[in-house]
């Protein structure tokens, strides 16, 4: 009669292995004991050996071929014997295992425990199946099967003898699985009855489904940039602190000389637009496998409307006046906040400034306006004590983060663009040197 | 130091009150003016059930001709009335005995409460006991109706309805509930004519009326006549009997009667107990309670009938265990929802536990109903019971058990399943998967647990059941 070999299961997680050596040849002649072949998984390599005595009459699966666990990876029997096809044999099931791997508690008389030296435990399906439902462990259980088995009977025995870790009113077990209450959670003495697995679960008892809300229209734009840019874009974030006292004093003097209010978000886009000239990677993109470096500095400033946010873009930055910006500004925020943007006023942009200062946010990591490949962050403008040539004195200092695309642009140019940004923040007349 | 317990009342509430506080190590005294035992061993369950007992039995031999039983027997009154003071005797004799094995001091008197924590007992004897705990178990007494001829001989209450000296040929009784309809199905068992009168639409009101309507007819067959929204106006002596006055819609009719037994239902007994001069909280001469039966008071208790939750002997017993459990410390945290079955000693009789389907609805409760028919029951046929059936109410949801209706022989025997069920929680797949013992009428339980899911074994699928 011939005996299936099959693949054992190395452990309880292992659902395949890998045959990778067979010690046998087809036809080879070989007795119980003695080893077969050698399973690998992703976790350890076995040497099996061998229950049946005979003849290697089939390898079904070869050298470097994985079968699943119980699949029948070989047929040992008379010399001559006609095999049987594998489909008849697949369609016995739960066969006994015939296969052991060098079982040292089985060769110790009155061994209790049926765990090898390598955590392979031998028990009959059913047994496995059993300890697998009730989540136990079987090398804790004792063997009284043949050879050292566990079956059935032994994991009947080991659920009575151990202290039942959960009991349960049969409602409390129905509404916990349905509620996904983990039992064992629950902290009582006792049996736990349905009204424990409610307070458990914390129903929201006759509370209002919550409001839900399809996502659409602007908001779904930016949910879909944002979420591509977070996932293309390896983001890096950059943060400086910058003394805003001469770019204050300018936009003071701006607004004396002109007579309209001047404001700082002109001085930050025309300095980012000076650096941007002189590290051109900042103002570059991606655009498939190619670098797109543009060849005009175009800022996009973020707008906060009703519904989202939108970003107006402020063309040729590098080549305006601070008041042209200003009044591009102002106008764009205007036709944001009113919804009356036309498209070429929203798009185009190379480079985004994004001001969360004026709700006084100290510090945040902008994420990039694809497909540019960096964004500035600017922060509240606040008094600090700073040392200042041996002095503590008090300046208006303010928090700049530069976002950026690692993709193409590299930590130390980051850095160099931030430091040439701080230098003309803090000496606004370099702007005029160019 | 051990707690004292006082008990005011010896009934089924009170003396298993006293026993379990003896049992927990309390200095344990109970007080009480007549017999041990209360309502339930000398006016109450027992007496009615001992006398129910022989009427079904009678009324079985005398309509025995279908079950091969023939010949006259009559109803040996004085010896059935001596019977059942027997019975009555040795309960209450076993209660006193239990009390004293436990050590529990037995107080004979009248106890009132003076003060929060103290009982006066006035007897043979005059005494104050002072207590840590006190619990209330004065139990009821029954409602009286006023009206003319009340107080004619022969219209009686439930207690002379037990000590008649004879059997009455014809009776009228007033009240269509639980103490009325045994009263109905004893008298006319033995063969009294009787007449139920019954002021709301429906015998049995609280039960599940499709129960209700089974039970009817069969009382029916035995000759009980029934006059639903019919309401007592008065009764007159008329030669050879009584005569009461029955309004009927708009119609006034004469019902003619040897008594009257009027069992319009149970009040608490509050009476005399000193309660609104200590300043417990009452409600329509009930006592107030927790879940834990306390009353307004600290350390008072009152159990039972007298704070008419549930007016049921086995109730008090719960109640009396709870709240001692409760004031010496002991036990779980009360149940502010305890599943109590009921259960009514007709033929058939009646056993109910958990919520009918009209509370259901009320609750807004999604359930899904298997019944079975006793038809299907080989125990039932053999006994006569194929009219009965078993309904069980399970969550739409979870199959938990909601409550379980039964009639049918045996009935009351059989709801101690059904309850141990809801109190464990059990879904109707537990009850599907016990196995019942055959032959018997409990099978039947596991059937309609299976009709539950439209799939009993022994009644053809798609086939009426009710």
């Amino acid at each position: 009669m011939a005996a299936e070999i099959k693949m054992p299961q190395l452990g309880l997680t292992m659902t395949e292995g890998t045959v990778t050596q067979w010690f046998k040849k087809i036809g080879e002649a070989i007795s119980q004991g003695e080893l077969l072949f050698e399973v690998s998984t992703d976790k350890i390599t076995n040497q099996i050996e061998s229950t049946a005595t005979g003849v290697l009459l089939e390898i079904r699966t070869p050298e470097g071929a994985a079968a699943p666990v119980q699949a029948v990876v070989a047929i040992i029997g008379a010399a001559g014997e006609v095999v049987p096809s594998a489909e008849a044999s697949a369609a016995k099931t739960d066969v006994a295992e015939t296969v052991a791997v060098p079982a040292i508690a089985s060769a110790i008389p009155g061994s209790k425990s049926a765990a090898t030296g390598d955590g392979w435990v031998k028990a009959s399906p059913a047994a496995r199946k059993l300890a697998r439902d009730r989540n136990i462990d079987l090398s804790l259980v004792t063997a009284t099967g043949p050879e050292g088995r566990v079956v059935e009977r032994d994991i009947e025995a080991f659920s009575q003898s151990r202290p039942s870790a959960v009991k349960t009113s049969p409602l409390a077990a129905k509404l916990a699985e349905d509620l996904g209450v983990d039992l064992s959670g629950i902290a009582k003495e006792g049996r736990i009855m349905a009204a424990d697995v409610s307070a458990s679960a914390k129903l929201p008892t006759a509370a209002a489904p919550p409001k839900k809300v399809q996502i659409a229209g602007i908001r779904k734009v930016i949910a879909e940039r944002m979420s591509q840019s977070w996932k293309t874009a390896p983001h890096v974030h950059l943060t400086v602190e910058v003394d805003m006292t001469a770019a204050l004093a300018l936009k003071d003097k701006l607004t004396g000389a002109s007579g309209q209010k001047a404001s700082v978000t002109e001085i930050v886009i025309k300095c980012a637009a000076q650096a941007l000239t002189e590290f051109p990677v900042v103002n570059a993109g991606i655009d498939g496998n190619q670098i797109v470096y543009h060849e005009t500095v175009n800022i996009g400033v973020a707008v906060s409307i009703d519904n989202g946010l939108i970003v107006p873009v402020v063309r040729d930055a590098a080549n305006r006046s601070l008041r042209e910006i200003r009044a591009a500004v102002v106008e764009l925020g205007a036709k944001a906040r009113s919804g009356k943007l036309l498209p070429d006023e929203i798009s185009g942009g190379t480079f985004t400034v994004t001001n969360l200062g004026m709700f006084g946010s100290d510090h945040f990591t902008p994420i990039i306006n694809p497909p540019e490949s960096a964004i500035l962050a600017v922060c509240r403008t606040v008094e600090k004590p700073v040392a200042v040539g041996g002095q503590v004195v008090v300046r208006p200092m303010c928090n700049f983060i530069l976002g950026f695309d690692h993709r193409l642009i590299d930590g130390a140019v980051g850095a160099q663009f931030m430091a040439r940004f701080r230098e003309l923040i803090e000496q606004p007349l370099l702007l005029l040197v160019g | 130091m051990s707690k004292k317990i006082v008990v005011i009342g010896g009934g089924p509430g009170g003396y298993v009150a006293a026993i379990r506080a003896a049992q927990l190590g309390a200095e344990s005294h109970i007080v009480e003016k007549g017999n041990l035992g209360g309502t339930c061993l000398n006016v109450g369950c027992i007496p009615t059930k001992a006398l129910l007992h022989t009427a079904e039995l009678f009324h079985a031999v005398r309509f025995g001709e279908n079950i091969g039983l023939k010949g006259d027997i009559t109803v040996d009154w004085p010896v059935l009335m001596k019977r059942k003071a027997s019975v009555v005797r040795r309960l209450v004799g076993g209660v006193g005995g239990l009390l004293k094995a436990n050590g529990v001091t037995v107080h004979k008197g009248t106890g009132a409460l003076v003060g929060a924590l103290s009982v006066k007992i006035t007897g043979e004897k005059e005494e104050m006991l002072t207590a840590d705990a006190i619990i209330l178990a004065t139990g009821s007494i029954p409602v009286k109706l006023n009206f003319p001829g009340a107080d004619l001989p022969g219209v009686i209450d439930s207690t002379d309805a037990l000590s008649l000296a004879k059997l009455p040929e014809s009776l009228a009784l007033i009240g269509g509930g639980v103490i009325g309809i045994e009263f109905a199905a004893l008298f006319a068992s033995l063969g009294s004519k009787v007449t139920v009168v019954e002021l709301m639409p429906e015998i049995l009101p609280g039960i599940d009326p499709e129960l209700a309507i089974t039970l009817k007819k069969s009382l029916q067959k035995l000759g009980v006549t029934f006059l639903n929204g019919a309401k007592l106006e008065s009764v007159s002596e008329k030669a050879g009997g009584l005569s009461a006055k029955v309004l009927l819609g708009n119609e006034m009719q004469e019902i003619t009667a040897e008594t009257v037994l009027v069992a319009v239902g149970r009040r608490a007994y509050t009476d005399g107990a000193g309660l609104e001069a200590a300043g417990v909280k009452m409600e329509r001469g009930k006592v107030i309670v927790d879940d834990h039966y306390q009353a307004s008071l600290q350390g008072l208790y009152a159990i039972g009938d007298c704070n008419g939750i549930t007016m049921l002997a086995h109730a008090a017993s719960h109640q009396g265990i709870t709240a001692v459990e409760h004031a010496l410390g002991h036990g779980q945290a009360g149940h502010a929802q305890p599943i109590v079955p009921a259960c009514i000693y007709t033929s058939p009789e009646i056993a109910a536990v958990g919520m009918t389907e009209d509370k259901a609805k009320e609750l807004g409760i999604a359930y899904k109903k298997g019944v079975f028919p006793l038809a299907g029951n080989g125990k039932s046929m053999i006994e006569e019971g194929e009219a009965g059936f078993i309904k069980i109410l399970a969550g739409e949801k979870y199959g938990e058990i909601l409550g379980v209706h039964m009639i049918g022989p045996r009935v009351t025997e059989m709801i101690g399943e059904a309850t141990l069920a809801m109190r464990l929680e059990a879904t109707v797949d537990e009850l599907i998967t016990t196995i019942h013992a055959h032959p018997t009428v409990s099978e039947s339980i596991g059937e309609a647990a299976m009709a539950v899911h439209d799939q009993a074994i022994h009644w053809p699928p798609g086939m009426k059941n009710r």
